[in-house]
C-alpha cells in the first residue's frame, strides 16, 4: 500500500467499474497545493461503492468532498490520490411531512434540502456557513454546528439513520425512518463529527421540525461579555423559547451580522407560537434592560431570519476565511474564553454561543499572509499560551486553515480514550485510505 | 472460583460479593424472559473499584455484566454465559448539579426520576421518562439508551446524556464527552449509548437538565374506533402540534382497563387517546384547544381536559394501569416493542388484528402512539398445549409487520437476547458486521456481556411469567 499511486492504474481502475470521472477538475480539488490524480464523481450510491472498492484495491488514499468549505478542517492528508466529489447524490429521496422525517443523499446542499421541507412548513435546524454550497454529508462529517444548536442541540441529535460506505466498497445501514429506534449499535456517530475518516456518508435520514410559526431576535448591548450571559441566565431561567442566543464581540462582529448595539451584542432568537413569542420578547427585554444593556432595535420574523444567516455565516459571507477556530468551554466559562481570544487579533470576529460555551473566531480580512508577523505571533499565540488557558478552563481549541508547515496540531489533545479512536481508524480503515492524517491525533 | 472470590473480595470489601448459590439466585433474572444464574456477584462502590474488578474478571478469563435496577425487557442484564454479575446501584450518588449549565453529573446506580427530583429546587428535570423510572437506574439507561411516553417531543437517552466515565475491558478509566460539548474526536459517547453493556461499564454520567414546564396539560379522548384515534394521532402532528406525549389505548386494553378502576370509559369505546402538551401557559392553552377540536373532527365521542396535577394524574391512571389490567384477561403475556412510522398506525393495528386473529391470541395494544412506537401485547395462557410457542410466533409475525412498514424491531426496550435472532430482518450482514467491529475497537473481547444483541442462531426460549413483573408490577414497564 505504497503512495507510489499512478493515474495510468487509478484512472483505468475507476473506468473500469464504471465510475464517473470530471477530467481536469482536478485543480479545483487541490488541498494545500496538492491536487489529486482523479476526481470521481459518484451519481448513485453503487458508484460510491465502486470508486471507494477501486480506491481501495490500489492502497489509494480518498479525500471525500461535499461543498469543500471546510476542507481547511484537519491537516492536509498525508497522502491524496482521488477526490470524491459528493455533489453528484444529491436528491431528496423521501420527505414525509406527517411523519417529520426525511431522507436525503450526502451531496444535497443544506440551502437545497431546507426549500424542498420548506413547502411543508418544515425544516431542519441545522445553520453552517454558506448553506448553499454546504452539502448535508459535509457538514454532518465535518462537525459542524451553528447557533441553532442552542435550542436543538447539535445536528448529530436531529440524525435517525444513516447509509454510509466504508473504505473497502461495502454499504452499511444502521438505524432507520423511524424517531426511535434502538435495534442495532448507532453507527451514525462514528461518522458525524469523524471528517470521513472511518466511511463516506451517502445517505441520511432526520427527523425535523415545524417552522416556528413566528420567529424575532432581541439585541442588546453589554460592557462586557459576562453581564451580556447574566442577562440571559436570567432570561433562560423562565423557560423562554430561546432558540439561539449569541454574544458577539464589539464592533466589526456587530457591523457583520447587521445589527447596532454598544459593546457586546446579546442577540436572542425566540421563535413558536405567537403568544410565545409576544411574551418571550417582554421578559428576555426586561432581563436585559436590568442587566443594564441598552436594547437595539428588535428584529421580526423575515428579518429576524435574515439577520441569523449572518450570525451563522460570521465571516464566511462569501468565501471560507483563512483561519477560523472554534474553542469550546464549560458553558459557565464562556464569557471567560471570549475575552481571552480579544487580544489575539485585533478585529477578528467573535461569536459566543452562550448556552454551549462554544466561541466561534475568524478572521475577516479573507486571507491571512502566513508568513507575516502578525500570523506568526498568532501561530505562538494559539499554539501554546491560549490553548493552555482554555484547557486549564476543560475547554478544547481547534484551529482551521492550519498548514502543515506550522509545525502545530489544529485539534489540541485527543482525550482519554484515543486508544479506541486509534481502534476504530484500524477496523475501518485499515489501509489508511479515507482522509490520511488529516483527523485528531493524525488518524 | 475460591481465588477469584478472594480477589474480588479485597477489591469491594467481603460484604459486597455474593457466591452462595441461594445469593445468586435473586440475580438471575430481570424484566425479560430468560434466567442465567452468574458465578458470582461483586457491587462496587467507587468507579476505582468497578475498575478492579472488571481486571479481575478479565484476570480470570471471565465475562462480566453491569446491571443496574434489573428491569430491562430484552435481557441486557442476564449473565448468559455466567462470570462475575456486578450491579452499579451503590454508586447511587447525585455528584453536581449546575443550575446555569444545567447540567447534572451521577452516578450510574442513581434512579433515573432521583435526577429530577435532585434538579427540581433549580426548577429544572431530565426529560427522559421510561415508564420504569422510579426504578431503573441512569447507567442502565445509558445501556439501552431508553425512551418513555414524553420522548415524543424530547428524543430519547442519548439526545439528553453529554459525556460518560467508562471503564474499558483492561481496566482502565476514561471519559468520553463531558461538561464541554464540543469536544474534538470520533462521539464516543454516541456509539457506546445504547450499546447494551457489550463494549464498557459507565461509572458517571454527564446529563442535561431543562426547565420544568410553567404549564401543562393533559387531553383525553375518546373514540368509538381505533382508526379514527390513530387519524387523530396523524393530523395533530400535521398541525404543528409536537405535543410532550401522545398515548394510546385499544378496545382490548380498555376493555380491562374499565372494571379494574373504573375510568368511566364507555362499554363500546374502541381506543383512547392520552395528549399531553406543556410549555408556557399561553401556547399550551391554545395547543391544549386545537388537539381537542382535531379529536372531536376525527370522531371523538367525549374529552377530557386537566392542567392540574391530582385531575392530570387521574386522566393518566387508565393507561398507567392498563398492562396489570390486561392479566385479567390472560396469565401471560408477551410484550413487543416494534415501531412503524406514525403515519403507518392504522396500517399496523390493523395487520396486528389479522395476526391476532390467525393466531387466535388476542393481542392488546397500548403504546407511544406519537412516536409510533407500538407495545403489542400477546395474551396467552402457558398452561394450554402449544400457547406459548405460538404466542412466540405471533410475536414474531408482529416484528416482521412493523419491518414491513419501514419500522424497527425496537423503540426502546433494546435487542439484548429478546430479538438477537430478529436482527436480520433489520439489517444484512455487512451492517451487522461494521457494529460488531466496534467490539476490537473497544479492545471489549468477550470481557462485556458477551452472547447478546447480535444473532446467534441458537435462542430458543422458554417463556416464563417475568419475575421482575411480579416484583414491580407490570405497569412499571411501558
Amino acid at each position: 500500500m505504497s503512495s507510489a499511486v499512478s493515474p495510468a492504474e487509478l484512472v483505468p481502475a475507476l473506468e473500469g467499474r464504471g465510475v464517473p470521472l470530471a477530467t481536469d477538475a482536478a485543480a479545483s480539488f487541490a488541498i494545500a497545493g496538492v491536487r489529486p490524480l482523479a476526481v470521481a464523481s459518484p451519481t448513485t450510491v453503487e458508484e460510491l461503492g465502486a470508486a471507494l472498492a477501486a480506491a481501495s484495491e490500489l492502497g489509494a488514499a480518498v479525500v471525500p468532498w461535499g461543498g469543500g468549505t471546510r476542507q481547511g478542517l484537519g491537516l492536509p492528508p498525508s497522502r491524496y490520490h482521488l477526490a470524491l466529489d459528493m455533489r453528484g447524490l444529491d436528491r431528496v429521496l423521501a420527505h414525509e411531512p406527517a411523519d417529520l422525517t426525511v431522507t436525503v443523499q450526502a451531496g444535497c446542499t443544506v440551502g437545497a434540502l431546507q426549500g424542498a421541507l420548506g413547502g411543508a412548513e418544515q425544516w431542519l435546524p441545522v445553520d453552517p456557513p454558506l448553506p448553499d454550497r454546504a452539502t448535508v454529508g459535509g457538514t454532518l462529517a465535518a462537525g459542524i454546528a451553528g447557533p441553532l444548536s442552542a435550542g436543538f442541540g447539535l445536528p448529530r441529535e436531529m440524525v435517525i439513520g444513516m447509509r454510509a460506505v466504508l473504505p473497502d466498497g461495502t454499504v452499511v445501514k444502521s438505524g432507520g425512518n423511524v424517531v426511535k429506534n434502538v435495534t442495532g449499535f448507532a453507527m451514525d456517530r462514528l461518522h458525524v463529527g469523524g471528517l470521513g475518516t472511518l466511511g463516506v456518508i451517502a445517505e441520511v435520514t432526520f427527523k425535523i421540525v415545524p417552522v416556528p410559526r413566528k420567529e424575532a431576535t432581541v439585541v442588546a448591548g453589554f460592557p462586557t461579555p459576562h453581564a451580556a450571559v447574566e442577562a440571559y441566565n436570567a432570561a433562560a431561567a423562565n423557560g423562554l423559547p430561546i432558540i439561539a442566543a449569541e454574544v458577539l464581540s464589539p464592533g466589526n462582529t456587530s457591523e457583520v451580522a447587521g445589527v447596532r448595539a454598544d459593546g457586546w451584542a446579546l442577540l436572542l432568537r425566540v421563535a413558536g407560537r405567537p403568544s410565545a413569542v409576544e411574551r418571550a420578547i417582554d421578559a428576555s427585554s426586561a432581563a436585559c434592560r436590568e442587566h443594564g444593556a441598552k436594547l437595539g432595535d428588535l428584529a421580526e420574523d423575515s428579518v429576524s431570519a435574515a439577520l441569523w444567516d449572518r450570525v451563522a455565516d460570521l465571516g464566511w459571507l462569501d468565501a471560507p476565511p483563512a483561519i477560523t477556530m472554534r474553542i469550546a468551554v464549560p458553558p459557565s466559562r464562556g464569557p471567560e474564553a471570549a475575552e481571552l481570544l480579544r487580544p489575539h487579533r485585533t478585529g477578528a470576529l467573535i461569536a459566543l454561543n452562550v448556552p454551549r460555551g462554544v466561541v466561534r473566531w475568524a478572521d475577516p480580512s479573507g486571507g491571512l499572509d502566513m508568513s507575516a508577523g502578525a500570523a506568526v505571533g498568532l501561530v505562538k499565540g494559539v499554539g501554546t499560551e491560549l490553548r493552555h488557558q482554555i484547557a486549564a478552563m476543560g475547554g478544547s481549541l481547534v484551529i482551521e486553515g492550519w498548514d502543515r508547515g506550522h509545525g502545530l496540531d489544529p485539534w489540541g489533545p485527543p482525550g482519554d480514550a484515543f486508544e479506541v479512536m486509534r481502534g476504530l481508524k484500524e477496523q475501518y480503515d485499515p489501509q489508511g485510505i479515507l482522509n490520511p492524517g488529516r483527523y485528531v491525533g493524525g488518524l | 472460583m475460591d481465588a477469584l472470590v478472594r480477589e474480588l473480595q479485597r477489591a469491594v470489601g467481603s460484604r459486597y460479593v455474593l457466591s452462595r448459590p441461594q445469593e445468586l439466585l435473586v440475580y438471575e433474572y430481570d424484566g425479560a424472559v430468560e434466567r442465567a444464574l452468574p458465578g458470582v456477584v461483586a457491587v462496587p462502590g467507587t468507579a476505582a473499584q468497578a475498575a478492579q474488578v472488571v481486571a479481575i474478571a478479565r484476570r480470570h478469563g471471565l465475562p462480566v455484566v453491569p446491571r443496574g435496577a434489573g428491569t430491562g425487557l430484552s435481557g441486557g442484564a442476564i449473565p448468559i454465559h455466567g462470570g462475575v454479575l456486578m450491579p452499579m446501584t451503590r454508586l447511587n450518588r447525585v455528584l453536581e448539579i449546575d443550575p446555569l449549565e444545567r447540567m447534572a453529573i451521577v452516578e450510574p446506580g442513581v434512579v433515573n426520576i432521583d435526577i429530577s427530583k435532585a434538579a427540581e429546587p433549580y426548577g429544572l428535570r431530565y426529560a427522559p421518562d421510561p415508564s420504569s423510572q422510579k426504578a431503573c437506574t441512569i447507567g442502565g439507561n445509558v445501556a439501552e439508551n431508553a425512551g418513555g411516553p414524553h420522548c415524543l417531543a424530547y428524543g430519547v437517552t442519548t439526545n439528553h446524556v453529554m459525556g460518560m466515565e467508562i471503564v474499558l475491558a483492561d481496566g482502565t478509566l476514561a471519559w468520553v464527552g463531558g461538561r464541554n460539548h464540543e469536544l474534538p474526536g470520533y462521539d464516543l459517547r454516541g456509539v457506546l449509548i445504547g450499546s447494551e453493556g457489550t463494549l464498557a461499564v459507565t461509572t458517571k454520567v454527564a446529563v442535561r437538565l431543562q426547565p420544568v414546564p410553567e404549564a401543562v396539560t393533559t387531553i383525553l379522548a375518546i373514540f368509538q374506533d381505533e382508526d379514527d384515534a390513530s387519524a387523530a394521532v396523524t393530523a395533530i402532528v400535521g398541525a404543528g402540534i409536537v405535543p410532550a406525549a401522545i398515548e394510546m389505548m385499544d378496545r382490548l386494553t380498555i376493555q380491562a382497563v374499565e372494571p379494574a378502576i373504573h375510568a368511566g370509559y364507555p362499554a363500546d369505546a374502541g381506543a383512547v387517546l392520552l395528549v399531553e402538551v406543556e410549555g408556557l401557559r399561553e401556547p399550551v392553552a391554545e395547543e391544549s384547544e386545537e388537539v381537542q377540536q382535531v379529536c372531536y373532527r376525527h370522531g371523538a365521542t367525549e374529552v377530557r381536559v386537566a392542567d392540574d396535577p391530582t385531575l392530570r394524574e387521574r386522566l393518566w391512571a387508565g393507561r398507567k394501569t392498563a398492562l396489570g389490567a390486561l392479566g385479567r384477561l390472560a396469565p401471560n403475556y408477551y410484550l413487543l416493542d416494534g415501531v412503524v412510522p406514525r403515519t403507518k398506525i392504522l396500517e399496523a393495528l390493523r395487520r396486528i388484528r389479522e395476526i391476532s386473529g390467525e393466531y387466535a391470541l388476542p393481542i392488546a395494544n397500548v403504546f407511544h402512539a406519537g412516536d409510533g412506537n407500538l407495545h403489542p401485547c400477546i395474551l396467552f395462557d402457558e398452561r394450554m398445549p402449544g400457547q406459548t410457542q405460538r404466542s412466540r410466533e405471533a410475536g414474531g409475525a408482529v416484528l416482521r409487520t412493523c419491518i414491513d412498514l419501514g419500522g424497527a424491531l425496537s423503540g426502546e426496550h433494546g435487542v439484548g437476547l429478546e430479538k438477537q435472532e430478529y436482527m436480520e430482518l433489520s439489517f444484512s450482514e455487512a451492517d451487522m458486521d461494521a457494529m460488531a467491529r466496534l467490539n476490537p475497537a473497544f479492545g471489549a473481547g468477550d470481557t462485556f456481556n458477551p452472547g447478546k444483541v447480535f444473532p446467534t442462531g441458537a435462542s430458543c426460549v422458554e417463556l416464563l411469567q417475568h419475575p421482575a413483573i411480579a416484583r414491580l408490577g407490570v405497569d412499571a414497564f411501558v
